[in-house]
């Protein structure tokens, strides 16, 4: 995209085709488990309570105060997901 | 120059590497900058995953993110290429397109929220390049560094530079300097401006293929003597410090902005949460 000497948006190309082919049901399933982690705690990535050790040893509060810790965020989060039918297309494709 | 900003957490720096928030908080407050909380903010969502799989829910998702700094009346900032990468184009498209806007806010209403499109997105080190500066930075600075750094840049601080006007895309600077105003030595090596290997989803599919974009750039940050690689984002952080527990012999400490700005400002070394790093500092 920086450097296409047809000002064609490679990196636009490929979202349209990825989403694509995900409402086609062709998804990885290392993709489908951050899917799950979206709708089960607002984050790609886990949350452990190991961590929340390692956070307070260095002062800080032992939970962010995101989605993780945060009821209303995350049930707005969720919300927000459902609406634009997140769920029904990380089960299988075709929302 | 604005002296608040909302702080966008994400996810990889408060779940994996707090170090990064820790000595973002405490930098900021050391310069007098006030960073509010933004409560219930949950992931950016992350460009080269949620985006690939949907781009509604992506844009929807980083529009209530964005909501939740303008209904505090303040821009946001975060600190890593990845959120800034989601939160700055998701904000152009609501900026620029009034369909997606309508569209975005036929959802957030279901939630109760709407979202004007009226704050502006920041990378914490654009902010502190052109809001605070590098003599102002200068001052700051208890503890000069010595080190030889090898900076790494990322893909979604600088690009697509067409809306984001920050630096050459292919010969930027910005790190460099910022780097350089602690007193160490920024150096130049091959394929600086290649991509870590994380992004994309490519880490969570496909490590392997990671894993050897990684080696690339570890060998040529190797072959140039750096005592350490700098990043701003704690995605590429993690995919270096991780990725060598399976790339043994390079042993090179990786440290974000964030953290050796608080070296350099006297910050105490426990703090920044180094020792939690999988390659550590000798240094």
């Amino acid at each position: 995209m920086e450097r296409c000497p047809r000002n064609v948006e490679i990196t636009d190309l490929i979202f349209i085709m990825r989403n694509i082919a995900v409402k086609e049901g062709y998804m990885s399933e290392q993709h489908k488990k951050i899917a799950e982690n979206m709708l089960a705690i607002g984050s790609t990535i886990p949350f452990s309570d190991e961590m929340k050790k390692v956070r307070t040893n260095m002062g800080l509060p032992a939970e962010p105060p995101t989605t993780v810790s945060d009821k209303k965020g995350m049930a707005e989060f969720r919300k927000v997901m459902e609406e634009c039918g997140f769920d029904k297309l990380m089960k299988g494709g075709k929302k | 120059m604005a002296n608040k900003y909302a702080l966008f957490l994400g996810c990889v720096a408060p779940y994996r590497y707090p170090g990064i928030e820790k000595a973002t908080r405490e930098v900021f407050k050391v310069m007098g900058v006030e960073l509010v909380e933004l409560q219930g903010a949950g992931c950016c969502p992350a460009p080269g995953v949620i985006r690939s799989f949907d781009q509604t829910t992506w844009l929807a998702l980083a529009a209530r993110n964005l909501a939740l700094a303008e209904k505090q009346g303040v821009d946001i900032m975060t600190i890593c290429n990845g959120c800034f990468g989601s939160l700055f184009e998701a904000n152009h498209v609501l900026q620029h397109d009034p369909e997606k806007l309508k569209e975005v806010n036929h959802v957030l209403a279901k939630v109760g929220m709407n979202y004007n499109g009226s704050i502006h997105v920041r990378h914490f080190a654009e902010v502190l390049y052109k809001d605070i500066g590098i003599e102002k930075i200068k001052s700051f600075v208890k503890n000069p560094l010595d080190y030889k750094i090898a900076v790494h840049y990322g893909c979604h601080f600088i690009k697509p530079s067409r809306i984001k006007h920050l630096d050459d895309p292919e010969r930027p600077k910005i790190l460099d300097e910022l780097v350089e105003a602690t007193g160490a030595k920024s150096l130049n090596y091959k394929d600086k401006i290649m991509c870590c290997g994380a992004g994309g989803g490519v880490r969570s599919r496909n490590s392997a293929t990671a894993l050897k974009m990684t080696e690339e750039k570890l060998k040529n940050v190797k072959k140039v003597g750096a005592q350490m690689m700098l990043d701003v984002c704690p995605f590429c952080h993690l995919q270096y410090d991780r990725s060598q527990r399976d790339l043994p012999g390079y042993d090179i400490p990786v440290i974000h902005l964030s953290q050796l700005y608080g070296m350099a400002f006297g910050m105490p070394r426990e703090q920044l949460g180094l020792e939690a790093h999988e390659v550590k500092f000798k240094l």
